[in-house]
């Protein structure tokens, strides 16, 4: 019959077809889920699912991303180093959501994370993402870098200790527009533990919160090119004995920008929770930058409450901006006390608005702030950031802080800086 | 629209409903062969001594607007002998005619039937007999109506619109939603960004006709809902000729201007390459070791008045007769087209609930070179094989030079200070594609095989992008910008993609209606993109004096590279680079029944295997793939009621899907182009489903060429996949989610007309579309909204003068209008509202004139009205009050060109 020669015919096309079609096919490549790495080498590559505990005093060569899953906790002993790669990769720690880390060095044993080139940029720092909250609308957003979730509702949460640990060179350039932090905390919660850290000499900020509610003591930034600390997002952490520090510009050939940049949320200035941080005992010496002249920036809705600062090396010292990061300092839901600063306190007005928090208020007695503080700074040894003014707002109320009678992070007679050298 | 377009729409519809039932002076009939009785399809009616005259449609009816009197009929139809007959149209208006077929012609002429598929008419009666609903364009229309790319013709076609980047938006329906092929066969893309090609890489120069059909078959791929364009190519229909066409013009606040463009070493022929040393990472080190720089061309920006716009085609063809059987045909086709064009006093912003956090204004000045050249070469033997080969190629590079002022939310640190940028972007389109198309006409006709390979390479080169950025302090003093170490750079990308298709379908004519179809097809795609960067780091102490943004060699000279004051570094992440493929096997069998005269049913269903598969690095360097695999069958029903011979009734219904492009089914960070939102894939995105429901209404005109069409359709979208935005760690990104279900539904109406020597057309549509967007994640304003790229409604008008002159000269004077609604640019987030593209007009004049067979000339002004086109966002500050805010603006300019042809 015809019909059936005709599908014969079609049959055999139809084959002939399904042979051609055998061209390139992928086969199912699955995600690494055991990537742990127990090469003799000691190189950390990959992720970790369960823990892992480095060898103490070891050097461990980071190439490409290291990644803490959910679950898992990495365990950093006293004096362990981590190198980064130079190659094309960027390297970087990642401690997801639900995963941990305890880096725990000593005073005179610290962990060090740095490059095989010891310049700013050469590597792209440590992330920890938490599941505190975040005020991004929706509640979530993920990591600048590895694409990781953050942002939850559990302000308690614990991404582990960091102590004794010095982050150097970091603030590689992810693309044109991005680049790593040393330390960036997202979305993480306080049951957390910061104690005695350093983030030198990077390309990016020192410190980034995104949102979430961890605490920090004992903190340096020193010599980082963009903010030596920043948030968004929401941080409503607390932090005591704050140092940032930034040299002359012409001795390290490049230059430094804000010492701290604070916002509630860019886009969203009115988002809640609002960041508002508690923060008390810092010492901010900026490096009297012509081009980058600002010092503190308050602005896209941030509240604070800052105690016992000094704070100078910026032309315009103090900058608040946007409506209600001033109106927040004017009706007392934000607070700045015991400021020693030298500059310009700068109060960005909108075009045809009237002006809300001004010099004469933060100047107001009951504040104890000052724009012309002779520093204590040079009285002592270093002459970089220790020394402190008399004077300043006891916390210890609340156990987090330990009780102060001064202005500063570093007095020098109790000198806690002294693991970075 | 308000109320009067409303009614004057209406009134327009109205009138031309009824002006084609109520005809005066019309004669009918049929044409068939005397012999055997069988209609004659394409057979020329003409009344001597005139230019009126018709074709016959596939029932060989014709019909006919004469003067009343007396006058000479010529009937003429290939293979047959030529007849003239006098009629009085006073007597009766019902003349039929019967042809005697002429054996001594037949061997000189006979080729496989072949229609010329350029013209207005043929295509009308294509579309009047297809199985399924359909809208074409031919060459001749396009001409007329100086239509100069396929992207131009398809925004005249109801419900189509262009967006940004040449994006088609089908029914309110984006890019994915559409495909395209090229004489029936699937072209890959060199638009990593679009599913479909850039239509603009196909001149009407080399386009027999474009069809656009809104409803599925199952012979074509299934993966659109929107529409499936195809673009033949032409072809030889039969005899020598040979055409050469010269323009020039330009946009009128452009040429002779000032006009501005960065150093490029070679013409815009050439395609720059990256040095290739430069292949692999390389350390800082190595370029402050290098003796010269390894980059082609330096910052440096020239100024030159704007030349005219040039464009030249060339085009021939040639039949060759072998025997009394074999004969073969040639045509080739070449175009070339240089054009400049300038967007001045333009500025775009970005802003939060309370601020403007970016603004910049810009200049910009782009020049595009444009080719493209068609060869075919058909052999056919008797009326029962034809095999052709077709190649064509299409090369767009463009180079666009921008100025832009301004600041960013973060930069420049010191407020009173502004931004100045001067970026150079080049971009070069590449597609080649090789075909081999067989038709065989087996077992006395009963059998048709239809079969076709192809082999297509696409490319897309974004070489040696360049961007410079300095500071403008308030007196006007330069300095470069160092706040963030990042800007000053310079991007390589390059992306190609291969294709190879096999086709093949096999018709069985159970009777002269009825007819059964099977086919299977395979699709095999692979792409490969790798890009990477060089930043221009500038130490503290070098603080060059800088007069000029345009002069740069004083300061970003090599000189200070090895000096160490410039510090180049290279980033050659893992994560710049992707490769992958998509391979498809499928296979179909559908039917053409008949199950009464008047009512003729098309189903048919098809299955297709389909792996895409992405291999990708994560941004730690580590890497992965992400595989996206289905097999799914894809049913299409297609009814068509005939009330008679002009009323014409189709339903359809169908399935298909909407598959996610390789850079959505990967989570890697990509960045589309200079100054784009960077993207990041979701590995978990899965294939997205569309039902989709067509009725239309067709009334075919007693006069050829008339029609009143009326479309009604619903889609349903189930997890049609949508673009979200995410917060990444202070910035965003945008990603890709399955919603939850969307909607379109809409009316479209089309009507064309003939008066006297005018010639009328219209069509609009009315669309309603919605999406729920995903619940988990996204910081959207809005839960639920039009599609992104939907205007409510869109409308097309034009109206030719034809008049009837002596001896062989011809005037067509066309003024063509188009209208677009306002739709969605960009989805509104953090309590912002959706960003809008304003409602646009356009106007464009064409007048060709013909002084005789061989000379002709042509004149355009395109967008006469040259409205601004606006963007504007709506925005409630901390006082809740809604205001609109305007968020981007720029004109297009208006063009004016003239060309010349000859026809030898």
């Amino acid at each position: 019959m015809k019909q059936s020669k005709f599908f014969t015919l079609a049959i055999t096309a139809l084959f002939s077809m399904a042979t051609l079609s055998s061209c390139s096919s992928n086969d199912n490549s699955e995600k690494d889920s055991n990537g742990e790495t127990e090469t003799p080498d000691y190189t950390l590559t990959g992720s970790i699912t369960s823990d892992k505990v480095l060898e103490k005093d070891q050097t461990y060569i980071l190439s490409g991303d290291y990644t803490v899953k959910s679950g898992a906790t990495l365990k950093i002993p006293a004096g362990v180093r981590i190198v980064a790669r130079n190659d094309a990769a960027i390297d970087y720690i990642m401690v997801e959501k639900g995963g941990k880390i305890e880096a725990i060095g000593t005073e005179t044993d610290p962990i060090i994370m740095t490059a095989e080139v010891q310049e700013p940029g050469a590597w792209g720092g440590l992330h920890i993402c938490g599941d505190a909250q975040i005020n991004i609308t929706g509640g979530t957003a993920t990591s600048e870098i590895g694409d990781s979730p953050y942002g939850g509702s559990n302000d308690a949460d614990n991404s582990g200790i960091l102590k004794y640990v010095i982050i150097k060179y970091a603030g590689q350039k992810l693309d044109e527009e991005h680049e790593a932090n040393g330390f960036s905390f997202y979305g993480v919660g306080n049951g957390t533990t910061v104690d005695y850290v350093a983030a030198i000499s990077g390309n990016d900020d020192g410190y980034e919160f995104f949102g979430g509610d961890v605490n920090l003591r004992h903190a340096l930034s020193i010599n980082n090119s963009d903010d030596s600390f920043d948030w968004t997002e929401g941080w409503r952490g607390k932090a005591q004995f704050l140092v940032a520090y930034q040299e002359d510009p012409e001795t390290l050939n490049y230059d430094c920008d804000r010492l701290m940049e604070c916002d509630n949320y860019s886009k969203g200035i009115t988002n809640i929770p609002v960041a508002h941080p508690i923060i008390a005992n810092v010492t901010f010496v900026g490096n009297n930058s012509a081009a980058k002249s600002s010092g503190i920036t308050f602005r896209a809705g941030t509240q604070i409450s800052l105690y016992n600062a000094i704070v100078t090396g910026k032309e315009n010292i103090i900058n608040v901006e946007t409506e209600p990061t001033r109106t927040a300092l004017k009706d007392g839901t934000s607070i700045l006390n015991h400021i020693f600063a030298k500059g310009n306190f700068v109060e960005k007005i909108e075009a045809g608005k009237p002006a809300i928090y001004t010099e004469a208020l933060f100047l107001a007695t009951e504040n104890n702030n000052t724009l012309t503080a002779a520093l204590a700074l040079s009285d002592n040894g270093s002459g970089k950031f220790v020394g402190t003014e008399a004077g300043g707002n006891d916390l210890s109320a609340d156990s987090f802080f330990t009780s102060t009678d001064y202005s500063g992070a570093v007095k020098s007679t109790e000198d806690w800086t002294s693991f970075i050298k | 629209m308000n109320r009067t377009t409303n009614k004057i729409v209406f009134a327009l519809i109205t009138f031309i409903c009824f002006s084609l039932q109520a005809m005066a002076t019309v004669i009918e009939g049929t044409v068939i062969d005397k012999n055997n009785s069988e209609a004659l399809i394409g057979a020329t009616i003409q009344v001597v001594g005139t230019t009126k005259g018709t074709v016959t449609d596939f029932n060989g009816h014709y019909s006919l607007e004469v003067a009343s009197g007396t006058i000479i009929l010529e009937i003429k139809y290939v293979g047959y002998k030529n007849l003239k007959q006098k009629i009085n149209v006073v007597e009766k208006n019902q003349y039929d005619f019967s042809l005697e077929s002429d054996e001594q012609t037949l061997g000189e002429v006979m080729v496989v039937a072949k229609k010329n598929l350029e013209g207005e008419n043929a295509l009308l009666q294509e579309r009047k007999a297809a199985s399924i609903a359909i809208e074409n364009m031919g060459a001749k229309e396009m001409s007329i109506k100086g239509l100069s790319t396929v992207q131009d013709g398809v925004k005249k076609i109801t419900g189509i619109a262009v967006a940004d980047a040449g994006q088609i938006i089908v029914r309110g329906m984006g890019d994915r939603y559409s495909t395209t092929t090229l004489n029936g066969l699937p072209i890959a893309s060199p638009n990593p960004d679009n599913k479909l090609i850039p239509l603009d890489l196909f001149p009407t120069t080399v386009v027999k006709n474009i069809t656009v059909s809104k409803v599925y078959q199952a012979p074509a791929y299934a993966d659109y809902s929107g529409a499936h364009v195809d673009i033949s190519t032409k072809d030889n229909i039969g005899k020598d000729f040979f055409e050469l066409t010269l323009g020039t013009g330009g946009q009128l606040n452009t040429v002779f201007g000032d006009f501005y463009e960065m150093e490029r070493k070679n013409s815009l022929m050439k395609t720059p390459t990256i040095n290739g040393e430069l292949k692999t990472f390389k350390t800082s080190t190595y370029f402050q070791k290098s003796d010269k720089s390894p980059f082609a061309s330096s910052f440096d920006v020239s100024k030159n008045p704007s030349i005219p716009n040039v464009n030249g085609s060339i085009a021939g063809g040639k039949v060759w007769k072998l025997d009394e059987s074999n004969k073969i045909d040639a045509l080739m086709s070449y175009g070339i087209s240089y054009d400049s064009k300038s967007v001045e006093d333009a500025f775009t912003a970005s802003l939060s609930s309370t601020d403007t956090l970016n603004y910049f204004n810009y200049d910009s000045y782009t020049v595009e070179l444009k080719m493209a050249a068609l060869g075919s070469i058909g052999w056919s033997y008797k009326d029962k094989t034809r095999i052709g080969y077709t190649f064509f190629y299409a090369r767009n590079a463009e180079n666009k030079y921008q100025v832009r002022d301004g600041f960013t939310y973060d930069y420049p640190s010191d407020r009173s200070s502004k931004l100045v940028t001067s970026t150079d972007i080049m971009h070069v389109y590449e597609l080649m594609n090789h075909q081999l198309l067989g038709n065989h006409h087996l077992l006395n006709q009963k059998l048709d095989i239809d079969w076709g390979l192809s082999y297509g390479h696409t490319s897309s080169d974004e070489p040696d992008r360049r961007d410079l950025v300095f500071q403008e302090d308030k007196e006007g003093h330069l300095k470069l910008f160092t706040d963030n170490q990042n800007a000053t750079m310079r991007y390589f990308g390059s992306l190609t993609e291969e294709e190879y298709v096999a086709d093949v379908k096999a018709t069985y004519h159970l009777n002269e209606n009825n007819h059964i179809r099977i086919g299977g097809s395979t699709k095999s795609k692979t792409r490969d993109y790798g890009s990477q960067r060089f930043y221009y780091n500038f130490a503290y102490r070098f603080n060059p004096s800088v007069t000029t943004i345009y002069d740069t060699e004083d300061y970003l000279n090599w000189n200070n590279v090895q000096g160490g004051d410039i510090t180049i570094t290279q980033d050659i992440q893992p994560r710049n680079n992707y490769q992958a493929s998509h391979d498809i096997f499928a296979g179909f069998i559908d039917l053409d029944y008949n199950i009464a005269p008047y009512f003729m049913v098309n189903v048919g269903v098809r299955y297709e295997n389909s792996k895409q598969s992405v291999d990708y690095y994560t941004d730690g360097g580590s890497a992965e793939t992400s595989n996206l695999d289905s097999d799914d069958f894809f049913p299409a029903f297609n009814f068509n009621f005939k009330l008679n011979s002009q009323n014409n009734i189709r339903l359809s219904f169908s399935k298909t899907i909407t598959r996610p492009s390789f850079v959505e089914m990967a989570p890697f960070l990509y960045k589309p182009s200079f100054g784009a939102d960077q993207i990041r894939g979701n590995a978990d995105l899965e294939n997205g489903y569309n039902y989709n429901l067509d009725l239309r209404y067709d009334l075919y005109g007693t006069k050829q060429g008339d029609l009143f069409s009326i479309t009604g359709y619903y889609k349903k979208l189930d997890e049609p996949i949508e673009q979200t935005e995410r917060s990444m760690g202070g910035s965003a990104y945008f990603s890709f989610n399955n919603a939850d279900a969307g909607m379109a539904a809409g009316i479209e109406v089309e009507a064309r007309k003939t008066i006297g020597d005018w010639k009328i057309g219209l069509n609009g549509s009315y669309m309603y579309t919605n999406v729920d967007l995903p619940k988990d994640g996204g910081n959207y304003t809005e839960q639920s909204r039009a599609l992104q790229g939907a205007s409510p409604y869109l409308g097309n008008a034009d109206i030719t003068y034809s008049p009837y002159m002596e001896d062989d000269r011809r005037l067509n004077l066309s003024l063509l209008y188009n209208l677009q609604g306002p739709r969605i640019a960009a989805v509104g987030i953090e309590g912002l509202g959706d960003v809008k593209e304003k409602t646009v007009h356009t106007l464009n004049f064409v007048g060709t004139y013909s002084f005789n067979n061989h000379i002709s000339i042509k004149g355009q002004v395109n967008n006469l009205l040259n409205e601004t086109i606006k963007f504007t966002q709506a925005v409630y500050g901390t006082d809740e009050i809604k205001r609109e805010k305007t968020v981007k603006r720029y004109k297009e300019g208006t063009v004016a060109s003239v060309s010349f042809t000859y026809k030898f």
